[in-house]
């Protein structure tokens, strides 16, 4: 059985943002407006978060890039009083619009504030609603609505393999995040099949998860940047020339 | 009509419907090929030509509509992979003169039972996404 | 018995779900367009097409998915030997270009009077057909040819092939030279390449084969020449272990990628390259010839380390660490530009780190600096035109009241001029200015007539004179690609506008007569062997390009530059940006960038992009400063409040501007980042007064010996508005605390200190000083 997962390298994303836009593009994700973004109700599915270490001139910055972590033991789940939110057998943690009836108790629920809440019709003035992706549903208003891992692109190689009549490979989903990004940072398969991309950049002294002691079961493996150039050996090497004379 | 009279396959003119997402409507350039020359006095066929002549694209009415609020993404190509027939969901289109809708799409049920006996998938984001 | 959870909704939902069940029976009928003609795919299906990306000069390969004929979505082309299907922030965001529900889609005609304030937007403007405004602009530019042709000027962003099609109407015109309205830097980094590779070509760097790189100024991941080919290329050379050190003043995504950050005070970046080049020259790494062509370029003796640590105000450990970095790699590269460029010494400190490479002897080598350009679009399409001249000098034609018309195409002089240079006002004196515009922006609204241009997805695309990258390969990419959808209303082509104008005229001196665009280049690629070996094949070549999104150099590239040509000396850089001891007290020195936002300007008008919390500074729909714990403390502003910046010793009508604030604990003290391209007059709904242009204040501070505004060398003074124009929109979700990540990534940024007294520093920072007490660690 297929469990779908993410590995992002930190040490190659540059937090370019690609993926955020890429996100939107491809999942009709509504832009909210300045009022609305200033309450906090921005809907991005993924965020380039910063982590900052240090004051000037000894600043360090890195970004991590969150989604929903398609948790295997989900918090968001067992609080939605309609099953709009449940956890399905190929590992993605779902999201069914059409049975959200609103409440908002899985998004506070969610320990990495990843689920976006729809307070407003989202609008999209003529022609700009000619971008819409056909194949992703434009969520109403009192619904939520998270990452799906493009949930659409997975159907879409899974027709494509039915129609050629062979197994999905790996390497033939690829969410819109991890096709835009420049370093391709973000890698995404089966983390049951041992031999796949992920599974492989998965198994790593440098692989971690996020908020994992709290028994969430992350399906988004992480690996962490390599180390400052000043701790490495470099920094000890003899300095000849001008500057010791 | 198309179909008894003139033996001819629905994939003729909606030519997604065995793989694509959509099974589509023929452009009116398909219409009028034949009907130049086939029944052109007909006075519907009269009114194809006429806005065809015109460059004016025709509004038809959709017979078979998934409503918006169901947030449902149907891919007909895999239906039809699955070899359900055509007329399973679509009645006896080859009889009718006008089509018409035979099921009601928004009845969830229906969906899941064909599913449920055919062993497709019955998971809520096969198709709600 | 537990309460299950379907029974909350059973209960509460009851009647309401009788309601809502109601409403369904009785679906609204939906109604579907017959299409007219037969098209390649079937209706609803997918057709991706490949092309290229034309938001930028970079020109990554794309593919633009289409269903119906819409563009629905961007991706990148893995094919393609530089951006290997990547795609940025802004490339994604041409679809919501495409699409802006503001777009200009049809010829305008103005309407009421240009005038000081008069700027009101789409309502100045009347819809007029394309045949009265060819009539109009074609008379006009007849009548002008008659009296004085040197009247007629043209400007353009597009050193390409549409860039080449304008020199030539101004050739057959007897007009003067086109003004190139080119990124800033790049023209300071064209400069110096003049002189240190002998090619005015802005270089491009080999990236992924090097193993160590050095940047200067240049923030090649945020918005420089090409982020996409450049991250990619970074992330390789670093995961085979190299290693990168940037000089920035602020840290940008390009600093924070760094393995080391030197926070240089801004405009001596190229102190620290000399600095450098005294190290490896000291080492005796230099051949003697590149050794020699650098003294020639640089005949002082280099400052020392400590010195250029004091100069920079950067750690002496720092340059240490960096000096023994650089000795200890076999294939270094240095990188210049950007901010290095814009500060009155940029010049001599771009030349200063371009020359760095002539003693690394990576010239024209593999993980190294090439000066090849593309195809000399103007050379091959307008012989005998005169090369492009900066916008410089179109202000001193205008100051001269030299120009009667004026056409504008791909390029929003008005937006991207200092405001010290009074291009609106000196516009308005111009009797006919034409924009060629596919929105709105602020020099559409000084026009008399605003013409509908196509956006890069409607047009024929193929990069300009800058292939940003080159492959691994060593020759230049030429990226090409054909329109990916039809265009939206009457846009057309503004190349194509040049020749229909072009058509219009009586007896020009040298025909101007393509059929297209895609003829042009047909034809200009024809003379350029090292992509068709012969013109009969040009065609061909250009249709199997545009299938694949690209053509590649065969011949081999040929050795970079003329190291025989004497380049004239460079002046010393010396960081003479900040010296002056009798700046006005308090006030901050202006760190301008572009963000990934909004680039130069020209991503403002797109939601998605208005809506991206900046990745180090999470504002949204709005502009923003950077400040320094301390200077925020002094200021007595946090993060989330609103100032407002004056240009320091202006007097006091002088303009102001007014921003968002984020304190960053990356903010160099004493000084004030922001970004440019916002403060957009119109550009739509979404741009309109959004943010604050930077532009707004600079003055006269000019780049030594090179016609661009110098704009790292603005001092302002910044205060807390008292009264906030609106809530500003700080992107808030985060995990809160660090404390799930792993060992060694340390604590979020904290949040600014609160306003009470005693977190104040005792005293405000010394006068003119950036106030880091030698910035040591």
């Amino acid at each position: 059985m297929t469990r779908w997962g993410m590995v992002i390298d930190t040490d190659r994303c540059t937090g370019c943002e690609a993926c955020v836009v890429a996100c939107s593009a491809e999942n009709n994700v509504p832009t909210v407006g300045e009022d609305d973004a200033a309450m906090g109700r921005a809907m991005h599915w993924l965020r380039i978060e910063r982590v900052v270490e240090g004051e000037f001139p000894d600043t360090r910055v890195r970004f991590v890039p969150v989604l929903c972590q398609h948790c295997g033991a989900a918090p968001c789940e067992p609080v939605c009083p309609v099953y709009a939110t449940y956890h399905n057998d190929e590992g993605l943690n779902a999201m069914v619009y059409s049975r959200c009836v609103g409440t908002r108790f899985c998004a506070n629920n969610c320990p990495y504030t990843v689920r976006t809440f729809n307070w407003r019709k989202p609008a999209w003035p003529e022609p700009l609603d000619r971008q819409l992706n056909p194949d992703v549903s434009v969520r109403p208003a009192g619904v939520m609505e998270k990452c799906t891992f493009c949930v659409q692109r997975i159907h879409d190689a899974r027709h494509e393999a039915d129609a050629d009549e062979r197994e999905l490979r790996d390497g033939d989903v690829s969410p819109a995040c991890a096709q835009s990004c420049p370093t391709q940072a973000i890698a995404f398969g089966d983390l049951a099949d041992p031999e796949s991309r992920v599974s492989r950049l998965a198994r790593s002294r440098r692989a971690f998860q996020l908020l994992d002691d709290l028994g969430t079961a992350p399906g988004v493996v992480y690996r962490r940047g390599g180390l400052d150039l000043e701790e490495t050996v470099m920094g000890e090497l003899p300095l000849p020339g001008a500057a010791d004379d | 009509m198309h179909v008894v009279q003139e033996e001819l396959e629905c994939t003729r003119c909606h030519r997604g419907a065995a793989e694509q997402k959509r099974a589509g409507l023929p452009p009116m350039f398909v219409c009028v090929a034949c009907h130049r020359h086939a029944i052109p006095d007909h006075p519907e066929v009269a009114k194809l030509l006429e806005a065809y002549d015109a460059k004016q694209p025709i509004l038809w009415r959709k017979v078979n509509v998934m409503p918006e609020s169901a947030m449902v993404q149907f891919h007909h190509g895999a239906h039809a992979r699955a070899e359900v027939a055509c007329t399973e969901c679509h009645g006896d289109v080859p009889t009718m003169t006008v089509a018409a809708p035979v099921r009601q799409v928004a009845d969830m049920s229906w969906c899941v039972d064909c599913h449920r006996e055919r062993e497709a998938s019955v998971d809520c984001i096969a198709c709600h996404y | 018995m537990p309460l299950h959870r379907r029974d909350l909704f059973k209960a509460s939902g009851a009647a309401l779900g009788v309601a809502l069940l109601e409403g369904c029976a009785r679906p609204e009928p939906v109604y579907i367009e017959q299409p007219l003609e037969r098209s390649t795919v079937p209706p609803g299906a997918s057709l991706w097409r490949t092309t290229m990306c034309g938001q930028c000069e970079a020109g990554c390969g794309i593919k633009v998915r289409t269903v119906d004929g819409n563009a629905k979505k961007i991706e990148g082309n893995r094919e393609h030997p530089t951006s290997r299907g990547g795609v940025c922030a802004l490339g994604h965001s041409a679809l919501q270009g495409l699409y802006d529900p503001d777009r200009v889609t049809m010829p305008l005609r103005r309407t009421s009077p240009r005038a000081a304030g008069a700027a009101s937007g789409a309502g100045a403007f009347a819809p007029a057909s394309w045949e009265e405004a060819l009539r109009a602009v074609g008379g006009a530019i007849a009548a002008a040819r008659d009296a004085s042709p040197a009247r007629i000027a043209a400007v353009t962003g597009d050193d390409g092939v549409a860039g080449a099609i304008w020199s030539r109407l101004l050739l057959a015109l007897g007009a003067p030279a086109l003004v190139l309205d080119e990124p800033f830097d790049r023209l300071v980094e064209r400069s110096a390449a003049h002189r240190v590779f002998g090619v005015a070509v802005a270089p491009s760097y080999d990236l992924e084969r090097a193993d160590m790189v050095l940047g200067f100024g240049a923030a090649f991941l945020d918005r420089w020449r090409s982020p996409v080919a450049y991250a990619r290329a970074l992330a390789e050379m670093r995961a085979r272990g190299g290693r990168f050190v940037h000089a920035e003043p602020r840290l940008s995504l390009t600093a924070a990628a760094a393995d080391l950050w030197l926070p240089v005070r801004s405009g001596t970046e190229g102190v620290l390259a000399r600095a450098l080049a005294g190290v490896v020259l000291a080492a005796g790494r230099a051949s003697e010839e590149g050794a020699a062509r650098y003294q020639q370029l640089f005949p002082v003796t280099p400052p020392d380390l400590e010195t250029a640590a004091r100069t920079c105000d950067v750690a002496l450990a720092r340059l240490e660490t960096t000096a023994r970095a650089l000795l200890a790699a076999e294939r270094p590269v240095a990188v210049a530009g950007g901010a290095a460029a814009l500060s009155r010494d940029g010049l001599a400190s771009v030349a200063a780190g371009q020359a760095l490479n002539l003693l690394f002897g990576v010239v024209g080598r593999p993980g190294g600096v090439t000066v090849e350009g593309g195809v000399d679009w103007l050379a091959a399409l307008a012989p005998g035109a005169a090369e492009p001249e900066p916008l410089a000098a179109l202000r001193r034609r205008l100051e001269a009241r030299e120009v009667d018309v004026l056409l504008v195409a791909d390029a929003d002089p008005l937006h991207r001029a200092p405001a010290g240079w009074r291009l609106d006002e000196l516009v308005r004196g111009v009797p006919l200015v034409v924009a060629i515009t596919s929105a709105l922006d602020d020099t559409a609204l000084e026009a008399d007539w605003v013409l509908p241009a196509q956006v890069d997805l409607e047009r024929f695309v193929v990069t300009g004179a800058h292939p940003a990258v080159a492959t691994a390969g060593g020759g230049p990419v030429l990226s090409v690609g054909r329109a990916a959808v039809d265009p939206l209303g009457e846009a057309r082509h503004p190349a194509e506008v040049a020749l229909a104008l072009a058509a219009g005229q009586e007896q020009l001196s040298t025909p101007v007569s393509w059929q297209g665009i895609q003829e042009a280049v047909v034809e200009a690629l024809g003379g350029d062997t090292r992509f068709v070996a012969s013109p009969r094949e040009s065609r061909r070549a250009i249709d199997g390009g545009a299938r694949a999104g690209f053509l590649v150099a065969a011949a081999p590239a040929p050795s970079a530059g003329d190291s025989s040509m004497g380049g004239e000396a460079f002046r010393e850089p010396g960081g003479t940006g900040d010296d002056d001891a009798s700046q006005p007290a308090a006030s901050l020195r202006l760190v301008p960038f572009e963000s990934i936002k909004a680039g130069d300007g020209r991503g403002a008008n797109r939601p998605w992009l208005q809506e991206l919390p900046d990745p180090l500074a999470p504002v949204m729909w709005a502009s923003w400063v950077e400040l320094s714990p301390r200077d925020a403390a002094t200021i007595g502003v946090q993060t989330g409040d609103w100032v407002r910046l004056r240009v320091a010793g202006s007097s006091a009508d002088a303009a102001t501007l007014e921003m968002g604030c984020i304190v960053s604990l990356s903010a160099r003290p004493g000084t004030v980042a922001a970004p440019l391209g916002h403060g957009h007059h119109d550009y739509g709904r979404y741009a309109r007064g959004r943010g604050a242009n930077l532009m707004g204040l600079v003055h006269d501070e000019q780049v030594e010996g090179c016609d661009a505004p110098a704009l790292l060398d603005v001092r302002v003074f910044v205060e807390r508005l008292a009264r906030p124009p609106r809530k500003l929109a700080v992107y808030g979700r985060g995990l809160g605390d660090s404390e799930h990540l792993p060992r060694g990534w340390g604590a979020h940024e904290s949040a600014p200190p609160a306003r009470s007294a005693d977190t104040r520093p005792a005293a405000a920072a010394p006068a003119g000083t950036e106030g880091t007490e030698g910035g040591s660690r």
